[in-house]
Parts: C-alpha cells; structure tokens; sequence
C-alpha cells in the first residue's frame, strides 16, 4: 500500500466514524424530538378521561336499562333508620337505610356485577361494597334466568333528594365500560319520613326467586 | 533554616483521577474523548456530582417540600381532632372482658377499648381499613396483633359500633358513628392502667404502582397516654364500654 493510499484510507475512516457519530447525535436528537412533540400533544390536547370515561346509561326507577353485560330493573326505593340484614343482625343508623330492589337479567355470558355507588342529592358519594354495612352482593346472575337482589346503603337524609344510583360490573374499574345511572325520584319529603321510620326494612339475599312470587 | 513550599499539591487537598492507571490506558486507546475526560476527573468530583444527583432524585419525589409539623401534639380526650378524612374524639379507654357479638381468639383474653366519635369529613365513603389506621394503641404490653410495618403503633381487631355492633366499614361522609376501636390482650398478662393512643391522618394521592387515587401514607399527628379503666355495664351505673 502506498503512502497515498494510506492517507486516502486514513480520510475514509475519519470521515467514517465522523459518519457514524452524525448518525448517533442525529438518532439521539430525533428521539427527544419525537417526546417532546408527543408531550406537547398530549398536554394541549388531554383527551385522556374522554376516552376512559364510562358510557353512562341513563333511566328511571321501573324502567329496563341495557347495558353490555346484563338488562338491568331497579324497583322502588325504601327507607328507614332500621335494617333486618336477614342474618340475625338488625342494624341502626345515625342517617337514613335506604335499600334499592333490583332485577339482573345477565346477557351472553354469566355476570357477577360488583360496582354500585350512590351519588347523593348533597354532592357526596356514598360507596356501597360487596360486604360491610353499605353492600350490595348479587351473585352470579346466568344468562336467561333473573336475578333479584337488594342493594343497601346508609346515608344522611339530606342525601337523599335527587339522589342517583350507580351500578357497573367491576368493583374497581369502570372505564371505558357500561355503567347504568338510575334517578330514584326522591323528594325531601321520603327524607323526612324515612328519617323518622322505626319499622325495619328487610334487606333480603339475593334469589333466582321473584320476590312477587315468594 | 525553614523550609519552602515546592508548589507540588498535597494529597490532602487534591485527590487523584477516580479510575486505576489500566482502565485509563483503555480508554486512551479507545479514542473516546468523553471516556477520558470522564476518567481524567479526581474522585472528589465524582462524590460532589453522585450528592447533586441523589438530591435531585429525592426532590423529584418530594424530599424537598417544607415539612409541615415537628412531631405529634398531644391528644386531649373529648376534644374532636381533624385527621383526614376523618374528624374523631376520643372519650375514653377501658377493658372488659365480654362484648356482644365479638369473639376473643382466647377465652381468658380481655379487649381493651378506645370509645371515640368519628366522622368522615371527605366527600366519599372510606372502607374500614382506612379508620383502623387513623386509631392505634402503644405501650401495652400483651396485644394479641402484632404493630405493623407501615402504621405506627397496634391496630385494632375491629372497630365496632356502639349501637348495634356491627363492624363500622365503609364509613360514610355526613354521618357521625359512636364507635369502640377493640384491641385484645393476652388475659396471663395484668390489665393496664394507662396506654398510648396514637391518631394518625392520611393524604389522598395516587397509588405509586397502580395509579389509582387512595388514602395513603399515615402520619402520626397526635397521640397521648390515657388511663385505662375497667368498663362499667349498664345495670352498674348507666354507663357502657
């Protein structure tokens, strides 16, 4: 090899490795851009709850409410300051029991709903859980056969007026799923009366039994 | 004849390059100018640099906010206290040996009881597990639950309900519970005559791994030591537990 060559290989390599580094740098900086376009993005446009938030099915008290996993039915609300759990225990309250029949009809597949909270006429809400004082265990209801079950929660009265109920199917997690939304047509006169009411309200097990029939 | 300085560094003032002499013979063949400055670097910097960086990663997390309470205040019994999310006061703590409804794991234990009002403040119900952290006892000896690692103090078996005995979970915003946070003692061991109450709050934030919003992190913002007192039953002065 001559001096020449030398030298002319000697300028490829430099300009190789000169090369490879513009590449690196140039690779490095297309990364950072490519976050930084992404955050500016995500940051001008939050679309982030949008597309998680429920699909949120409105109805009634008596009114069917389709939902993707089940037909729901919710009945008509009662109260009272005393709640016979079925169970031996009798329970009190310093607010109002308010207990919700409902009427599960599972679609497709069996379904075991485990979502349910009250949204109260006073802003708050009142979380009701598949065990405690506030429940509401249904079970696993089978596609074609109805499943009728009591949700129970305790509140104060003043929640009761233009109150909703909320029932969806994974205790933790209702994004981007249906969830139902049930006016239960309360006026502050059902606070007041419940509020005063001695009579225990029965909050029965769930049943594959209509309670019309039972 | 005193001496003079030779203008060479002392050891004690400037220390030498953080790398052994081969890894920096390597990297000088290796042709990387960024390796070498790198080794080139005293190991003091390195130190000074490894500080910056450990600080800035504790800040990132929070270690830098202003820290808002020196210890815990003392408790004063009927005197309601905000702990988020709950407001509670303690009445009183006194043991018995029978309670309806509730089941000692030993016959010849006895429950020690705080008696205390609770409310919830936020504006949503709050699962049970999170009023047994906001109550805790210290300095009894012969509790049958063991302290745990992220409360400070004992837990209690249960919280029950004065009124009807029901475990107190969710507890419900707007509603105020009489409520007795139980604790079981070994009954071999003598009933006490004092004990500590520690009443901690929490901050709603977001789990660490999961994301979800929760309340989280206990912090002990009050305790006291209470005497204990055997409980009195209706029919002996009108008074429960």
């Amino acid at each position: 090899m001559s001096t020449a060559d030398a030298a002319a290989t000697g300028v490829e390599t430099t300009a190789g490795v000169r090369r490879t580094r513009i590449q690196t740098v140039g690779a490095g900086a297309a990364v950072l851009a490519a976050l930084a376009v992404g955050h500016v993005v995500v940051t001008a446009f939050p679309v982030d709850e949008r597309v998680q938030a429920s699909f949120v099915r409105p109805a009634a008290v008596g009114e069917p409410v389709d939902l993707r996993y089940a037909r729901l039915t919710v009945g008509s609300p009662r109260g009272s300051t005393v709640l016979d759990t079925d169970d031996g225990s009798v329970l009190t309250t310093p607010g109002v029991w308010l207990t919700v029949p409902l009427t599960i009809e599972a679609s497709g597949q069996p379904r075991a709903l485990g979502f349910a909270e009250l949204l109260g006429g006073d802003g708050r809400t009142y979380r009701v859980f598949t065990g405690g004082r506030s429940s509401f265990l249904p079970g696993t209801a089978q596609p074609g056969v109805p499943r009728y079950a009591t949700l129970r929660v305790e509140v104060p009265p003043g929640a009761l007026p233009g109150a909703h109920l909320r029932i969806g199917l994974q205790p933790d997690d209702q994004r981007r799923d249906d969830v139902a939304d049930i006016d239960l047509g309360l006026t502050t006169a059902d606070a007041d009366a419940w509020a005063t009411q001695v009579t225990p309200l029965h909050a029965g097990a769930w049943s594959d039994e209509s309670p019309e029939r039972t | 004849m005193t001496g003079h300085r030779t203008g060479a560094p002392t050891l004690a003032r400037v220390s030498g390059p953080a790398a052994p002499p081969e890894l920096r013979a390597r990297v000088r063949a290796s042709r990387s100018t960024v390796a070498r400055r790198v080794l080139d670097q005293p190991l003091q910097r390195f130190g000074v640099v490894g500080a910056v960086a450990l600080l800035a990663v504790t800040a990132a997390f929070g270690g830098l906010q202003e820290q808002t309470q020196d210890g815990p205040e003392e408790l004063a019994v009927d005197t309601a206290v905000d702990l988020a999310p709950f407001e509670v006061t303690v009445h009183r703590v006194v043991w018995t040996t029978e309670l309806p409804g509730q089941y000692l794991t030993d016959d010849g234990n006895r429950w020690i009881a705080v008696v205390a009002t609770v409310r919830n403040t936020s504006d949503s119900g709050v699962l049970g597990g999170a009023l047994g952290e906001a109550l805790t006892l210290a300095d009894v000896e012969g509790l049958v639950q063991e302290p745990g690692t992220l409360v400070p103090g004992v837990t209690a078996s249960s919280v029950s309900l004065l009124d009807d005995g029901s475990t107190l979970s969710p507890v419900q915003p707007g509603l105020t519970y009489e409520a007795a946070f139980l604790f079981e003692q070994d009954g071999s061991i003598a009933a006490p005559t004092s004990a500590t109450v520690l009443l901690q709050e929490h901050t709603w934030r977001a789990g660490s791994l999961d994301g979800v919003e929760a309340w989280w992190d206990p912090t002990t913002t009050l305790r006291g030591e209470l005497d204990v007192r055997e409980a009195v039953s209706d029919s002996d002065d009108g008074q429960d537990a």
